[in-house]
């Protein structure tokens, strides 16, 4: 009997084993994503209320379980900056949430249990935006979040299952709630017999006002099929950026290039190197971003994408180089902001002549050395290039908040 | 004595368990079961949407959903095993690796993938990548042709995994 309940132990503590040391991630891609909201004291489906943009890796264990991801959450829209949206994170599993704000300072870090929700803004509009003098906020005031979460090994969060596969709902991430001064609504829950208040669009499709089907020319006619009507649709839609440009003549609220490069965010791999999901000794996630004060003026980095792990090739100017005509009146080196991301590194100094030659979707981008040389790099085009003292790196960095 | 045969009884059970792999900690996600097919997003039977004026009494979900998907499939054709061969997915002009799938997860089920925003048609660029360092670049058209119809290719990808491709890899 007793060797029995030995073999019995022992076998239990082998599968309990392999299904936790032996867990890799299988399969990720990257989260692209804009939800949009609309406002509850109205029933449509005109979803310009407010909206936020999710892009970065998600990592799966199969095809039904998710391990972890790295989002950078920003300001896509807020109709009316006097609207309170309030934003809280409830993640889908237990493990370790890193949360940090537009400076980089941490919100959460450190162990956290599903279903628990922490505050990431009681006001979307303040925070998620630069302050400006007009009501209507959009992406060009832009401010970004970072959230990444890592599933504790044993208990990996299960995706919702429909007809088509398993799925992965990015907007459930979220709590939603907004008070207009009289009723709070809770944004994430559908009332009956209405629209549901959020949306999920790509961020290369424009945000419309007005009924989002009629806008953007979503038609269903076939019932039961209509879910797979909708979802070619929009699959016609996004391979097609003449489309895209049809709709961004229309009512919306800023055009879209109709073809995005994502951001700086990289798919990541432990197999290929990607620590940015790996436990510290002190049970914490590795920041995703860093700020640097440089001459009174506050740059964020993305820890491990353009600063650390993958500085740029930069070179002196010496270096036989050609001429980018799409980098010129990028910069004057005056530390302005022009809105779109482009604000000028004030260790940046302006595009010369000079520049170096870069790929597709990247722009040339000068900056001075700590011995004054000027050194070339490419970046892309909301990025700027900067110089990092310490190890005599060049970093494509945002523009300066 | 009783002990024992308790236990004999509790840990085969266990044993069971985790080789069907039955979550002891139950953590089921978000209201969703995996064993249970939501039809979130989809149509109800009764409704009949007829116009875009009533196409969102289609969503029965929380959510409206117009993100664009592929399914990502692999036929293994030699049937042998595809452990530690990978596919990365890329689109656009840069060609960036937006996707890495394991072929042998997606020889067992198809995988729903969430589309770039930087494609600029229907391509994909799929590179087969295996431990003997060889790679395969192939490019795939996603089918778009007939979609408004019920197509059970429409939306898929699917790498065919042959045994010039198999020994490659390996």
């Amino acid at each position: 009997m007793k060797i029995l309940f030995k073999i019995y132990s022992i076998a239990f503590l082998i599968i309990l084993m392999s299904s936790t040391v032996f867990a890799e991630i299988q399969f990720t891609y990257n989260e692209s994503t804009r939800i949009s909201l609309r406002n509850p004291t109205y029933d449509n489906n005109n979803y310009s209320f407010f909206a936020l943009a999710v892009e970065g890796p998600i990592n799966f264990l199969d095809a039904g379980k998710m391990d972890g991801f790295i989002f950078e959450v920003s300001g896509e829209l807020c109709f009316d900056k006097d609207h309170i949206l309030k934003v809280e994170g409830v993640m889908p599993c237990d493990g370790l949430v890193l949360a940090t704000d537009e400076n980089a300072n941490e919100i959460l870090s450190g162990g956290y249990q599903k279903g628990d929700r922490f505050l990431i803004t009681d006001n979307f509009c303040g925070d998620f935006f630069n302050a400006t003098t007009e009501q209507m906020l959009t992406s060009a005031e832009a401010t970004s979040y970072t959230l990444s979460l890592k599933c504790h090994e044993s208990f990996p969060a299960q995706l919702e299952l429909t007809e088509e596969g398993h799925v992965f709902n990015v907007e459930k991430i979220f709590a939603f709630s907004y008070d207009d001064g009289v009723d709070t609504y809770n944004l994430s829950k559908r009332n009956k017999n209405q629209s549901p208040f959020i949306a999920k669009t790509p961020l290369n499709v424009p945000i419309v006002f007005g009924d989002i089907f009629n806008k953007l020319g979503v038609e269903c006619r076939k019932g039961k099929s209509c879910h797979t009507e909708v979802a070619n649709f929009i699959l016609d839609l996004v391979t097609n950026p003449v489309a895209i440009e049809n709709i961004n003549k229309g009512n919306v609220v800023n055009r879209v290039k109709p073809i995005i490069e994502s951001r700086n965010t990289d798919i990541c791999l432990p197999k290929d190197g990607c620590e940015k999901l790996k436990v510290s000794p002190e049970g914490k996630l590795p920041k995703t971003k860093e700020a640097s004060e440089v001459d009174g003026v506050l740059i964020t980095f993305n820890m491990g994408e353009n600063f650390e792990s993958s500085s740029v090739e930069c070179s002196l100017a010496s270096v036989e180089s050609e001429e980018d005509s799409e980098d010129n009146g990028n910069g004057n080196g005056n530390g302005n902001d022009n809105g779109n991301g482009n604000g000028n590194n004030p260790n940046s100094s302006s595009s010369s002549s000079v520049a170096i030659s870069c790929g597709p979707g990247l722009k040339s981008s000068v900056v001075l050395n700590s011995f004054g040389e000027s050194l070339y790099g490419c970046c892309r085009a909301n990025n700027l290039l900067y110089f990092y003292e310490g190890p005599n790196t060049c970093h494509c960095v945002k523009g300066v908040k | 004595m009783n002990m024992i045969k308790l236990i004999n009884i509790i840990l085969p059970a266990f044993v069971l368990m985790s080789c069907i792999g039955v979550n002891l900690g139950g953590d089921t996600t978000e209201g969703g079961n995996e064993s249970k097919v939501q039809t979130a997003n989809s149509p109800s039977g009764s409704e009949d949407p007829a116009s875009t004026d009533n196409i969102s009494a289609a969503y029965v979900g929380e959510t409206v959903d117009l993100l664009p998907y592929v399914v990502f499939k692999v036929n293994n054709a030699v049937g042998g095993d595809l452990s530690g061969l990978w596919a990365d997915i890329a689109s656009g002009e840069s060609r960036k690796v937006f996707s890495s799938v394991s072929l042998k997860l997606a020889s067992e089920s198809g995988l729903l993938i969430k589309l770039p925003t930087n494609i600029t048609d229907n391509s994909l660029f799929v590179t087969l990548k295996g431990e003997s360092g060889q790679t395969f670049n192939e490019t795939h058209l996603i089918p778009l042709v007939n979609c408004g119809a019920v197509d059970s290719n429409c939306n898929k990808v699917i790498v065919e995994i042959d045994n010039y491709k198999y020994q490659g890899l390996q």
